[in-house]
């Protein structure tokens, strides 16, 4: 067994012996390209904390799922990777909307302090995402992109490449890029590349499309989904390798295939324009965990989307809703996506 | 004409331009109280701690006194911080008002009264920023640094403003 096998093996029992787990969605394929052996990557994707008076000051009916069993989540992950170094390396990423700007404050937060007010209301959650030993890496999401601009926040990134193939992004620039004249389009490219990482300027230039997309939205009722998000069908965790709850472009249904095509679009893009070797694109935003593959003969793309901590999803076989609480790891070739719950 | 138009395009340059918010920075050793904050409230040590900081001008390792514009605030804030009843206060109020969020301290320390809150404290010592934030509030010359647990303040260091206009 590689090192990043038992890196997959680790993680997983860390999460067993604090939740229960299942697994979503599991893909292990060679044309990842992303071989890691040594290395786990772990996504916790959106969160939206706000802090608890706003929640009943804005009537907002829903909020973070299972606080306390993502605060031990981090935990965990800390103490897998103080455990796995030197030998291995487990590096985590918060992909984006950790804090919900847009639902904490009407308009702007010119001096930081709502988003002070979200840290110190969860300081715990925050303590253990900004513990120093875990040096999670931070994505800026839609719903909190304005940290860009606050001193505390601004080694928050929009995006990250993870040679040689992975692209790893909040996701929100698939709702509006390709409605963008051409200058515009060409800075999003950037954000797919490492060459050239989105400085703060450039985060300034897009920061007004950023907010046409809030448009005056209360986001009362939900953010995403409505309705619980489909997710596929899950089942429970084991080790015996193979594929899982895969979707692949032609048979999937087409919810499943959201983004995709325009994350296979921008890399092939950001590949022609930068020559890198983008096969992969790991999101949040949408809320709906999968796992989504373009295979066909001259081409394999995956698009990862890690799901969230918020609102609720349904699996194939049961509709009932059941909160989002999802992580995902990479490595090995091996991309994994867990549902986590309480242990009862 | 010319200055009224220059300072025209001045005006609409700045007040157009991206505004930053305010931030403090984590002096040098020489211009901070302590290099680990002390405890709140203060005891006699503590407080004698930052009143010679204070009766220093600002500079810890000052051989003369240096005169205090602000002695009698100061003090008053001295003693505010050795009650605890006056540490109190509402760190998850999205408010740049410092008084709004620690109401008891303001009340017996008159002199950060109007001052506003500035929580992106920088400290380069620092892997990680603090979590919860620290609060920082400016008087004319002096930055008071304040960690924070469960709405109490904990822990302080005063520093010697950047902005301060006397060396």
């Amino acid at each position: 067994m590689s090192p990043a096998m038992s890196l997959h093996a680790d993680l997983l029992g860390r999460l067993q012996a604090i939740a229960r787990v299942q697994l979503v969605a599991r893909l292990q394929d060679d044309r990842l390209n992303f071989p890691g052996a040594n290395e786990l990557h772990v996504f916790i994707p959106d969160i939206h904390l706000i802090t608890a008076a706003r929640r009943v000051e804005g009537g907002y009916q829903y909020g973070t799922n299972h606080p306390v069993l993502l605060e031990a989540v981090v935990k965990s992950l800390r103490a897998l990777k103080l455990a796995s170094a030197p030998a291995g390396e487990v590096v985590v990423y918060q992909i984006g909307d950790l804090f919900d700007l847009w639902r904490q404050v009407d308009g702007l937060d010119p001096n930081a302090n709502a988003a002070s007010a979200i840290q110190n209301d969860q300081a715990s959650l925050l303590a253990a995402l900004r513990d120093p030993d875990l040096n999670a890496q931070f994505l800026l999401g839609n719903h909190d992109y304005d940290l860009y601009r606050f001193p505390n926040f601004d080694a928050w990134q929009r995006s990250f490449v993870l040679a040689p193939s992975v692209m790893l992004l909040h996701g929100d620039v698939f709702d509006w890029v390709e409605k963008l004249p051409a200058e515009l389009k060409n800075l999003v490219l950037f954000l797919f590349t490492a060459s050239h990482p989105a400085g703060t300027a450039d985060l300034e230039k897009l920061r007004p499309l950023n907010n046409k997309q809030r448009g005056g939205r209360k986001f009362r009722d939900f953010i995403q989904n409505q309705a619980p998000a489909p997710t596929g069908k899950w089942r429970e965790t084991s080790d015996d390798g193979g594929s899982w709850n895969v979707q692949v472009e032609g048979t999937a249904p087409k919810e499943m295939l959201l983004y995709l095509d325009e994350a296979r679009q921008k890399c092939g893009e950001a590949n022609g324009q930068f020559g890198s070797a983008l096969n992969m694109a790991v999101i949040g935003h949408t809320h709906q965990a999968r796992i989504a593959v373009h295979d066909t003969e001259d081409e394999f793309f995956t698009l990862m989307d890690c799901g969230a901590w918020i609102e609720n999803c349904s699996t194939a076989d049961d509709p009932t809703p059941r909160p989002n609480a999802q992580i995902a790891a990479l490595g090995a070739n091996e991309a994994r996506i867990y549902q986590l719950a309480p242990l009862e | 004409m010319r200055y009224a138009s220059l300072l025209l395009v001045l005006g609409f340059a700045t007040g157009c331009a991206v505004r930053y918010p305010a931030v403090v920075p984590m002096r040098e050793q020489q211009f901070r109280s302590h290099d680990q904050a002390v405890a709140l409230p203060l005891d006699q040590e503590g407080r004698g701690e930052v009143a010679n900081f204070l009766e220093h001008g600002g500079n810890r390792f000052g051989r003369n006194a240096a005169p205090d514009a602000q002695a009698a605030g100061h003090k008053q804030m001295l003693d505010a911080l050795a009650a605890e009843g006056n540490l109190k206060i509402r760190a998850s109020l999205a408010t740049s008002d410092f008084c709004a969020i620690a109401l008891p301290l303001c009340q017996a320390a008159p002199i950060l009264r109007k001052r506003m809150a500035v929580t992106q404290v920088i400290d380069a010592r620092n892997r990680q920023p603090e979590v919860p934030d620290p609060i920082a509030v400016c008087d004319d010359e002096y930055c008071w640094i304040f960690r924070q647990s469960n709405n109490l303040l904990t822990h302080l260091v005063v520093v010697r403003s950047v902005r301060r206009l006397q060396p």
